[in-house]
């Protein structure tokens, strides 16, 4: 697992790197475009982030010439510009995700994992929030030290909800990824399934709980509780 | 003077104009057949007695007056039309017409050109006539003529009568021609202006490249064009450079607030650390705001489009839903399950609910439920907070307003930024205590005619 940062700002750059490190994930910095060119031509990364504020060159550039020296890496684009517009054009331009500036790292590192999950990707095993564990190579769950018995489907919704943890999931992704090819989920499938598991984690005592917003989606998050967790 | 055709008045003044000289050219022509008439009339009185005169003959037996029967004829009318008579140096007359008032004949023998004289008859009948000196035979006679002036007359107004008669069979389809020929020629005349005016309404904040048309254009105008062409070009770079200031200064400000926050989340304090995070969101929060306030008042306007108010409402709850769970806030959405479509600006849209949601966060006791209802083109953004005194709910609306300077959270730009974009949506936004008679509910209220079915 490498991650490349292309950021222009060192202080922030090094912030970045180090807390994405804290979080289990390398990252190597650059601070100009044609380092970040450089770099990639020399050595594999897993995930490219990429601040479109770049001095040397225009960031929508800049997505466009990585896009044609390899076409899958997964690009999480930085952005101090938050219009509707500017958001579009990155995802137009061949970013994944965007992360409007400033952010935790904390979520930096939560959309990255989302990001690692795509096809063809090989990732970290092990996933985590609160005391609730996943090691998505051998399939099992844990709460703390105890082994969790989940079905699955149960796997597969959990792994969703942890790869966004403390983030929105919708109701139609969630169906598109768990249902994605062969068997189609009838309507309140995943309801079901939601239902089971958020029993489960209940009954044996994880810190993180499946909240529900009817027409929104779903999101795992800290058991209802007052200030930041 | 309310603002006006300049092809019209142009029109109106050169057909007033052109009608007015037409008449006063008719009345001198009126006048002229007058004159002309009476001249005429004068060149035939000397006519009819040197006429006379070649009558007179003289041989053996004395003088002879000797008058073709067809011209007695003119006489012979009681004297009513024409009378004449002929007499010698003494006065004495020798010839005169059947009737001929010869009181009222000057007596006086004219010399070379002849002389001319008026009477009034005793029916009051005005009389004009002439007294010319004639020779025969080496010897002068006085021929006086006369004639009333009603014979005069009566030709006259004969001859008005059809020339006005055929000045209107020719006139009128003459001076319809006249109009519209100046019509024509007067539109063909302001067509750049008029073009130049149509073009200038396709010029929006939309579409600020477009450009007057600057061919074809008459001198007077050209300069003014250009000089407003000019000036579009300004305002064009002044647009462009008012986004590019909006965008530079977001990464200007949001850089160091990402250095800071992410500074934070390395620190080993927590607690101060927490404490310092809320900070920096504030600031964001501040610094987002103020872009939004300059992008709502930028000349470029805000693009409109149709848009789905149902989905606005999904993605703006599903935005600050993460904060509602974290604060353990009840958060309930209703009414986005079908689409519902008006034409407006998705962005501006979503900013102006995150702004209602955000409030509702910051002001809001925690824990204390906050709900979001769309009902056809309206939303609605409910809390439990402590309420708005009635006092103050319009000036809540207000940039810069906050009840009292202590206030925490906000720099009163959110609820000014959502008022402004309701507005440029044809919409608006006011509050009222919540459903269940607490809190206050936000209403964003979409017209309805926006609805794009």
């Amino acid at each position: 697992m490498r991650l490349l940062l292309v950021e222009d700002n060192v202080r922030l750059a090094t912030f970045i790197q180090e807390g994405l490190n804290k979080a289990g994930l390398t990252t190597d910095p650059v601070h100009t475009a044609e380092d970040g060119l450089a770099v990639m031509g020399a050595q594999n990364y897993d995930l490219l982030i990429l601040d479109l504020g770049l001095p040397d060159r225009d960031g929508l550039t800049l997505l466009k010439e990585v896009r044609d020296v390899n076409r899958n890496i997964p690009i999480l684009i930085l952005t101090a510009r938050d219009s509707l517009d500017d958001r579009l054009r990155g995802l137009d331009g061949g970013a994944d995700d965007y992360l409007l500036k400033p952010f935790a790292i904390e979520e930096l590192a939560a959309r990255i994992r989302a990001l690692l999950r795509r096809p063809g990707q090989s990732l970290g095993t092990a996933l985590e929030a609160g005391n609730v564990m996943l090691d998505t190579q051998t399939r099992t769950a844990a709460i703390g030290d105890k082994p969790l018995r989940l079905t699955r489907r149960e796997i597969d919704l959990l792994e969703q909800l942890l790869r966004s943890a403390g983030q929105v999931v919708s109701k139609e992704r969630m169906e598109e990824r768990l249902y994605s090819y062969s068997d189609q989920g009838s309507a309140n499938s995943i309801e079901v399934l939601v239902y089971r598991l958020r029993q489960k984690l209940e009954e044996n005592g994880a810190s993180v709980e499946i909240h529900t917003l009817r027409g929104i989606g779903y999101m795992l998050a800290d058991a209802k509780q007052a200030g930041h967790g | 003077m309310g603002s006006q055709s300049v092809t019209s008045v142009v029109i109106r003044r050169v057909l007033v104009i052109t009608l007015s000289y037409l008449a006063i050219l008719s009345a001198i022509i009126y006048m002229q057949i007058d004159s002309t008439l009476l001249l005429l009339r004068d060149k035939t009185l000397v006519q009819y007695a040197n006429s006379l005169g070649s009558y007179l003959a003289e041989d053996k037996k004395g003088l002879h007056l000797n008058m073709p029967p067809a011209e007695q004829k003119l006489y012979d009318s009681a004297g009513r039309y024409y009378q004449y008579a002929i007499r010698d140096t003494k006065g004495q007359v020798l010839f005169e017409s059947p009737v001929a008032f010869l009181d009222h004949y000057p007596d006086a023998m004219p010399d070379e050109t002849p002389d001319s004289f008026e009477f009034v008859d005793v029916k009051n009948t005005l009389f004009i006539g002439k007294s010319l000196r004639y020779i025969v035979n080496g010897k002068p006679y006085m021929i006086q003529v006369a004639r009333s002036k009603n014979a005069a007359d009566e030709l006259s107004r004969l001859l008005t009568k059809t020339f006005m008669h055929k000045l209107s069979y020719f006139g009128l389809p003459f001076l319809i021609l006249l109009a519209g020929t100046i019509i024509i020629s007067i539109r063909q005349i302001m067509s750049p202006i008029t073009r130049a005016a149509q073009q200038a309404q396709r010029i929006t904040a939309a579409a600020p490249e477009l450009r007057f048309d600057e061919k074809d254009l008459p001198t007077e105008i050209k300069p003014l064009v250009q000089a407003v062409n000019s000036a579009l070009d300004r305002l064009q770079s002044g647009i462009a450079a008012q986004k590019q200031f909006t965008a530079n200064a977001a990464h200007e400000l949001r850089t160091p607030l990402s250095v800071l926050r992410t500074h934070l989340d390395l620190m080993d304090d927590r607690q101060t650390a927490m404490r310092l995070i809320d900070d920096v969101d504030a600031m964001t929060r501040l610094v987002t705001q103020l872009l939004d306030n300059v992008r709502l008042d930028s000349s470029a306007g805000l693009p409109m489009e149709r848009m789905d108010l149902a989905a606005a409402v999904r993605d703006s709850c599903a935005a600050v839903w993460p904060l509602m769970v974290r604060e353990g806030r009840p958060f309930e959405v209703t009414g986005i399950s079908e689409p519902v479509w008006i034409r407006g600006n998705y962005d501006s849209i979503c900013r102006s609910l995150r702004n209602l949601l955000e409030n509702a966060l910051f002001h809001t006791p925690q824990r204390s439920p906050v709900s979001v209802s769309l009902e056809n083109t309206r939303v609605n953004v409910s809390d439990h907070g402590p309420g708005i005194p009635q006092e103050d709910r319009d000036k809540i609306f207000e940039i810069f307003f906050r009840k009292n300077s202590s206030h925490a959270a906000g720099a009163g730009i959110g609820l000014s930024i959502v008022k402004k974009s309701m507005e440029l949506h044809g919409g608006n936004v006011n509050v009222t205590i919540g459903p269940d008679g607490r809190g206050s509910t936000f209403v964003l209220q979409f017209p309805k005619e926006n609805q794009a079915l």
